[in-house]
């Protein structure tokens, strides 16, 4: 039984890979969960005797976790918290809202854990505890050590620690996030530090690095030591300079397949094994002296924006995986 | 209810309070207006565009960009 972990909607990669399932007549169950929280699913969890049963009340279907052989991860936290605060879009946030937000994303998002913890770290194409635990620092430094160059990074809470402001961007240390404006969204994508007008000399600690001067980026989908590279030429584009992420839908970046050097496929295969990770979303830049820039990994990144303009299928690539791990 | 340029008040003064990360110190920068957000806003359909998807639509949407 392979575990397919996602969300109900906007999730047309999941969607398109639980096809290639059907497809290939795999025995699959999708657990949405956001789902698990509005009443499609039945669910015990008999704590003192350790049993777990899970049923699909639209498909009809059980879900035996002691059926379970290899888990796929999309999505395994829930968003109460967002779509509570999403309703006050149009009124105030009380404090009250806030709390209630709090007390329920954490009460669904403990169980979740108590619930995804009952299948064995073995049995995850990533474990999704291993996959929280990450994050971009610990990822660059893993990097470093199997020899893959990266900018050069820093965090710091002083300006004035950054010595030629045009010379480095600045980007989250988490994620990027958005924030609703008048007619459009403040949207937290890498910035060049020279574009910002700051009055405070101190802030936050905050992350930096050098703006590599790029020939093209490169977004590597990873499976199991296969590559689907896509090099995207976002150079020229002034939206798209910076942060191909700032897409311009009028003028979009050309995207065309890539083959990444024996070398470079290497040191991935070590970072992501160091990393105890089977797939992943990777960064890098191709600068203009001819050098492969590592910048980080996102393990449930997005992989259609690469699959569909470069004729990869990797939703295919994905469910064939699965389902031969199935049967292991 | 609180009107969108409210909102915008509202996080400078956040930024302000508590002395947010450098990439948030200048708003303006970060501005993305809903007609270049939306990649539905420019999509051709049988000759004729998609009319500008809803602001219910856009907010899921750029929550989801940040996963990219």
């Amino acid at each position: 039984m392979i575990l397919v972990l996602s969300n109900s909607a906007f999730e047309s990669s999941t969607d398109s890979v639980c096809d290639w399932l059907l497809y290939l007549e795999a025995n699959f169950f999708r657990l949405n969960i956001d789902e698990i929280f509005n009443g499609r699913y039945d669910i015990h969890f008999d704590i003192v005797n350790d049993v777990l049963t899970i049923t699909d009340t639209v498909n009809d279907q059980l879900l035996d976790f002691n059926d379970i052989k290899i888990v796929w991860s999309r999505r395994k936290s829930d968003k109460t918290f967002d779509s509570i605060i999403d309703e006050c879009y149009y009124d105030s946030i009380s404090f009250n809202r806030v709390s209630f937000a709090r007390f329920l994303s954490m009460e669904k998002n403990t169980f979740l854990k108590v619930l995804l913890r009952k299948i064995d770290e073995h049995k995850w194409l990533d474990d999704f505890e291993n996959v929280n635990n990450l994050n971009k620092i610990q990822i660059l430094k893993s990097a470093i050590s199997v020899g893959l160059s990266i900018p050069q990074t820093f965090i710091t809470n002083n300006i004035h620690n950054v010595n030629s402001k045009n010379e480095f961007i600045t980007k989250p240390i988490f994620e990027a996030m958005g924030f609703l404006g008048d007619g459009g969204s403040f949207i937290t994508h890498t910035k060049n530090v020279g574009d910002i007008n700051i009055k405070n000399e101190r802030f936050i600690p905050s992350l930096f690095q050098t703006d590599i001067q790029k020939k093209y980026e490169l977004r590597i989908f990873y499976l199991n030591k296969k590559f689907f590279a896509m090099a995207i030429f976002s150079s020229e584009n002034k939206r798209t300079k910076t942060d191909f992420r700032a897409y311009d839908y009028k003028k979009p970046n050309r995207t065309v397949p890539y083959k990444l050097p024996e070398l470079i496929k290497n040191k991935i295969i070590d970072l992501m094994t160091m990393l105890r990770l089977n797939h992943g979303s990777i960064d890098m830049i191709y600068t203009t002296t001819g050098e492969y820039i590592f910048l980080e990994v996102n393990p449930i990144g997005q992989f259609g924006m690469v699959s569909y303009p470069c004729r990869y299928f990797i939703e295919r690539e994905i469910a064939v995986y699965l389902n031969e791990k199935s049967y292991e | 209810m609180k009107s969108l340029m409210n909102k915008k008040r509202e996080l400078n003064q956040l930024i302000k309070k508590f002395n947010a990360p450098y990439l948030l110190q200048d708003m303006s920068k970060l501005f993305i207006s809903d007609k270049d957000l939306s990649e539905n806003s420019h999509r051709e359909v049988k000759g004729s565009k998609i009319i500008n998807c809803t602001k219910k639509f856009k907010v899921p949407f750029y929550k989801k960009i940040s996963k990219f």
